[in-house]
């Protein structure tokens, strides 16, 4: 689900904020705010984080951004970043208890199970659907195993009986396939991985939205 | 006299078979070596249009159509073949045709699904196989 919808409110925030007179505050703002809608995340967060002795952008205004950054951040799955983007909002501001139980669960997501995509791929290496196994993904298991055994018993076969017409087509056939079972263990690894991270982003969302406090 | 008939007979098809064998090794080889060379000297296009295109035609409209079982997913896995080896050339288009044969039963009850027609699909396009290619 995409919510690169969230930038006309990062905009609306940010350009709402913007004071008629402060031109240097309406300078940075919009810097941050071309950051923000380019993905330019880092450089929105150095731009936020600089020193401000000025204070010529007032904190509020700050720590709305940060919430929205921490938000893209979310989207992109990239949770550590995002913890430290929602853990810059002070408890009593206005998206304060939000930011504070994303900072808590972003946090815990170093938690949630991952497999190893090198794991998966070396005992799929050893024996076609073993790693498939280890990603308790017995179908797979069983289809990676029948495609790339019965060619090479096929194969096998052919050489025992010396034929080299059946032999070379279902070893080449068999390869594919053992190629092809090794490759899956690893994308599915990466896939699962990936599915958890995104429930537990859709989540979190969901739960926050639901709490008290303007975003 | 029988006896060194039979003997002969016996060494001539061990030798067949031998032969056979390294006859057989020697196409894979060199099957796998043509392959490879074409794979790293053309680009991917016109592989594909030489080789993989051909080869799923003729499964289109060969024993494609006998089957009554219909590809859960979206796209089919003929296309999804297709695309693969337009986009990355041949070892690596059959690596990825060869995941998707092997995943697609299991993928049907996890999703994202789509419909189509009024049929539910895995929706499982290539983008989504390959996690360290980025365009």
């Amino acid at each position: 689900m995409n919510r690169w919808f969230c930038l006309p409110v990062i905009l609306a925030v940010l350009g709402g904020g913007a004071g008629a007179g402060a031109q240097e505050r309406g300078d940075l703002e919009a810097r941050i705010q071309g950051f923000i809608s380019q993905g330019e995340t880092r450089k929105a967060e150095e731009a936020l984080s600089a020193p401000d002795q000025d204070q010529t952008l007032p904190l509020e205004t700050r720590e709305k951004a940060y919430y929205l950054l921490g938000v893209v951040y979310l989207e992109r799955l990239e949770f550590g970043p995002a913890a430290l983007a929602f853990e810059q909002i002070r408890p009593q501001a206005g998206p304060g208890l939000k930011a504070a139980f994303l900072a808590r669960e972003c946090r815990k997501a170093g938690e949630i199970r991952r497999d190893s995509p090198f794991l998966a791929g070396f005992l799929s290496f050893l024996l076609p659907g073993l790693g498939q196994l280890y990603l308790h993904r017995t179908t797979d298991a069983a289809w990676a195993a029948g495609l790339s055994l019965t060619p090479a018993a096929i194969a096998a076969l052919g050489w025992r009986a010396g034929s080299w017409l059946v032999c070379a087509p279902a070893g080449l056939v068999s390869l594919i396939f053992y190629g092809g079972a090794v490759y899956n263990a690893v994308n599915q690894a990466h896939k699962g991985n990936r599915r958890r991270l995104e429930e537990l982003r859709d989540r979190l969302l969901i739960q926050a939205q639901a709490l008290p406090g303007e975003p | 006299m029988g006896f060194f008939n039979h003997g002969r007979t016996i060494g001539s098809r061990a030798r067949n078979k031998a032969r056979a064998r390294k006859r057989a090794l020697g196409v894979l080889l060199v099957a796998a070596a043509v392959l490879v060379l074409l794979d790293l000297t053309l680009p991917p296009r016109i592989t594909s249009r030489i080789i993989a295109r051909p080869l799923i035609q003729f499964y289109r409209v060969g024993p494609g159509r006998l089957w009554t079982h219909h590809c859960p997913s979206r796209p089919s896995c003929s296309a999804y073949a297709l695309a693969a080896f337009e986009k990355h050339g041949l070892a690596i288009g059959a690596l990825l045709t060869a995941d998707r044969l092997m995943a697609e039963q299991g993928r049907m009850a996890e999703g994202p699904w789509v419909r189509v027609q009024g049929r539910k699909y895995v929706d499982d396009p290539l983008q989504a196989n390959t996690f360290w290619w980025s365009p």
